[in-house]
């Protein structure tokens, strides 16, 4: 027994010795990443983006400073008429991770796939302009007509009609495939095929494990068009829940943390400041209008000083200076880009006596219970929704709170009983992206909003590129929504991240990052990052 | 024995039907299905997009319709697929039960060598000071939960001291070593052994007061015995009795803080794979996780009826 004892003795100082003495070396990255980000499979990755920045890639990336593309797998691209036409000029001698060449049958052979009904994805929408996308919809015909390889590095892609912005708002989020894979798979099975958890791609880094759950290793790769990376490997390692990743920042465990989910907890944001080997972004713009839902559709909400009323009831400064502890910016439109937005918009300052009068003059029934949703869980938002809570119960308003996770949430739009909640969405990237929440007949989030005049100005910001040009319209859009009140806008959300100064290039771009870019590949230059010395 | 073996073992094939059409409804009765839960906003789904998927899933036959199918499916011995990923689910529950059998096995080891320990000298020492101190601990242990317990051993080892891993399996990346592994072991075993180790410790001591106070106890110190041996041999044999229920007991609780440890810890067992099927409305992987656990449950419910009648030869199922 006693030998035994002694044995142990040394066996466990190792155990807890190892984790002080252990040094990378090597070059490894270790980056967080959410639960679902790489099993969702159909050619939808939303967060699993990441891995569409290092394995796989796209014709053209969006660039970190978030002011235009990076050429990828495209080496070029001409419009001769003004954004119908695309004719994109390929890399030349790209291979995949297997050494087969990429050519532009790969290209024609994605974006076939990504509009093949019977693969199913939600992704497929982003090719909707594609001419032909109609009728490989509906069956009679069997590819889109207008993608076509021109010779093996030159792919011409028809629209419909011009689209002066389509490579910049939509062909951003397409990855190419290798066609001498997938191709031999049916439509029909390609969510489940083991391609997804064994990717082959042209990117920077080599899919290297997979461990469900656990963790994503990829490799450099040697013989990247870019340049090789100077990393050895990247890490994407796995978590569900957000606070494991913030403790796994404060033991260096990882060095990057995930922006889904809601960034750094305020309530944890001053420690990480204090550790110097982080460097923490506290007001980072997460891009997210947020804003009151109301189902527009229910009799009560329909008229527009009762969604006034709500907005004057709630102290909407004091509310993030206190809950939020500072992370949100005043938003009294759709639209998070200072551009997009007119300057002589309505403030709607905290004012209940106005409240109790506009929602008088309408004939609110404060008898009545407000049904009331919400899918934040973490405790800043959820304080958040009761402060929203006393300021409506203040003027008349009885909101019942329930929190839902999405499924239910969408059970709830899909049939019908939705009356009022408190929601966001990533319109960071342009504000084109609002549109789904505002424009006529939009499911599920316009909830019977609808205004011509606004969806011609949508319309109209996406035919000139030139941003003064566009400014105009969604200018304009923006007084309209800022009157109407589709949605009581609240604020736009602000998310404090933190990076580990370990990796050299990490926290630098996402310094000059100038709001999170939700569900799209970003081209950061990680191949130039490094461990530092 | 052969015969209440027999006996037991056909009795659960109704306790296990029963269970079938019980999952099934849950499952069944949460909002929103598989389909919806993939629609997000950056992604809405059209209505056309939205049956396909139903179609392919068959979330669109009557309900009693899916109930037998799924019943089929099983009594062919296969569990069916995940709807997220397609994969099998016994195959997926497969490759994730030794990783939840390590961490459970381990948190309850460790619980009942600490529990019947402390436990034994608790009774022992019975009101006196260690007596006094053990059974407040003990009781500060049974009133921490599980989820508490684990957030507060990560923030006292991992983030202020630095000494262990704050979550996972092993160092990811890494080339399995047991040492790594154990290391990461240790806090999520820990978080949930404490609490049942507080339970095992009191019904040690009971267990031990009891056996103190009969003759043959007396009869041995008059014999001359040495105080070891009378504790160990003739107390601590006859103390452990109970306990085995106990410990039995003990599994299905488990089961359930296993969930939540492992949510915290990221510890990529069956708890974390049953989070997120519920999240995702994955109702095959749902229902394999709550059948699989009924069943085990099952049999360790048996095995300690059959430990007792071998622990102690007063027992007996005929």
């Amino acid at each position: 027994m006693r030998r035994l004892l002694m044995s142990l003795v040394p066996a466990l100082a190792l155990m807890f010795a190892v984790v002080a003495a252990k040094a990378e070396g090597g070059g490894t990255f270790r980056s967080a990443m959410r639960t679902g980000c790489i099993e969702m499979g159909t050619l939808h990755t939303t967060c699993g983006h990441r891995l569409d920045e290092t394995v796989l890639q796209g014709l053209v990336h969006i660039k970190w400073t978030g002011d235009g593309v990076q050429p990828m797998l495209a080496e070029s691209w001409k419009t001769p008429d003004g954004g119908k036409t695309y004719v994109f000029n390929l890399r030349h001698g790209v291979k995949w991770h297997d050494g087969q060449p990429f050519t532009a049958k790969d290209v024609v052979f994605s974006l076939n796939l990504y509009a093949n009904p019977k693969v199913g994805s939600p992704w497929s929408q982003k090719l909707s302009a594609v001419a032909g996308y109609k009728a490989l919809q509906d069956g009679s015909a069997s590819a889109l007509a207008g993608v076509k390889a021109l010779d093996d590095t030159t792919v011409q892609i028809e629209l419909d009609s011009a689209k002066p912005l389509w490579v910049e708002l939509q062909l951003i989020a397409i990855s190419i495939f290798p066609e001498h894979i997938l191709g031999k798979v049916a439509p029909g099975d390609i969510k489940g095929n083991a391609f997804w958890v064994n990717r082959v791609g042209t990117g920077p880094f080599i899919w290297k494990k997979y461990e469900s759950d656990q963790y994503v290793e990829v490799d450099r790769n040697p013989d990247y068009f870019l340049g090789a990376p100077k990393l050895d490997r990247i890490i994407y390692q796995i978590y569900k829940d957000v606070p494991p990743i913030i403790a796994a920042l404060e033991t260096q465990e990882v060095d990057a943390m995930s922006y889904e989910g809601g960034g750094v907890p305020i309530s944890e944001l001053a420690r990480l400041q204090k550790l110097d080997y982080l460097t923490v972004l506290p007001k980072f713009s997460a891009g997210l209008p947020t804003y009151l839902q109301f189902n527009l559709e229910n009799k009560r909400f329909a008229d527009v000083r009762v969604r006034q009323a709500m907005l004057y009831a709630i102290d909407r400064k004091a509310i993030i200076e206190t809950v939020k502890q500072g992370a949100g910016e005043l938003l009294n439109t759709l639209f998070p880009q200072d551009w997009a937005r007119a300057k002589d918009l309505e403030q709607y300052d905290y004012n209940p006596d106005k409240a109790k009068q506009l929602l008088a003059d309408a004939g609110w029934d404060a008898g009545q219970p407000v049904d009331f949703i919400y899918y934040y869980s973490d405790q800043m938002n959820v304080d958040t929704v009761t402060a929203i809570q006393s300021y409506l119960a203040a003027v008349g308003v009885n909101i019942q709170p329930r929190l839902l996770d999405p499924a239910a949430i969408n059970q709830v739009y899909a049939d019908g009983s939705f009356q009022m909640g408190f929601f966001a969405n990533g319109v960071g990237l342009d504000p084109s992206l609002g549109s789904p929440l505002v424009v006529c007949g939009a499911k599920p989030l316009a909830m019977g909003y609808c205004n011509p005049k606004v969806d011609e100005l949508f319309n109209k910001g996406l035919e000139s590129n030139d941003r003064a040009v566009r400014a105009a319209s969604y200018q304009e859009a923006s007084r309209i929504l800022n009157q109407d009140l589709p949605k009581a806008w609240l604020w736009n959300e602000v998310r404090p991240l933190a990076f580990n100064n370990r990796i050299v290039g990490l926290a630098q771009h996402f310094k000059e990052q100038p709001l999170v870019i939700f569900n799209h590949p970003v081209y950061n230059e990680v191949e130039k990052w490094e461990v530092a010395k | 024995m052969l015969s209440y073996l027999l006996r037991k073992l056909l009795l659960s094939i109704p306790v296990l039907f029963g269970v079938t059409v019980i999952v099934f409804a849950i499952a069944h009765a949460m909002p929103g299905d598989a389909v919806l839960a993939m629609i997000t906003a950056e992604a809405p789904s059209s209505d056309e997009l939205i049956a396909m998927r139903r179609g392919e899933l068959g979330l669109d036959q009557p309900l009693y319709i899916q109930y037998l199918n799924w019943i089929g499916q099983i009594l062919h011995g296969n569990l069916g697929r995940s709807f997220v990923n397609g994969r099998g689910v016994g195959e997926i529950i497969g490759e994730r039960l030794p990783m939840t059998l390590e961490l459970m096995g381990v948190a309850l080891l460790v619980a009942f060598v600490i529990g019947a320990t402390l436990g034994v000298v608790s009774a022992l020492r019975q009101y006196k000071f260690t007596d006094y101190s053990l059974t407040l601990a003990g009781f500060v242990g049974v009133s921490i939960p599980d989820f508490f317990m684990g957030l507060l051993l990560v923030y006292v080892f991992a983030l202020e001291l630095r000494w262990l891993p704050s979550s996972g399996i092993s160092t990811a990346g890494d080339s399995f070593s047991l040492l790594d592994n154990l290391r990461h072991l240790i806090l999520p075993a820990a978080a949930l052994a404490l609490f049942r180790a507080a339970i095992f410790m009191r019904y040690a001591r009971a267990g031990m007061l009891e056996v103190l106070n009969q003759s043959y106890m007396r009869t041995a110190k008059a014999k001359g015995l040495r105080p070891s041996t009378i504790t160990l041999r003739h107390g601590l044999r006859n103390a452990l009795i109970p306990l085995v229920t106990v410990f039995g007991l003990a599994l299905p609780t488990l089961f359930g803080g296993s969930v939540v440890i492992e949510t915290i810890f990221q510890w990529p067992g069956i708890g974390l794979m049953f989070i997120d099927s519920v999240v995702n409305r994955d109702s095959p992987v749902i229902m394999g996780y709550v059948l699989i656990t009924a069943i085990i449950v099952m049999l360790a419910n048996l095995a300690t009826d059959l430990a007792y009648s071998v622990l102690d030869p007063r027992v007996s199922y005929d």
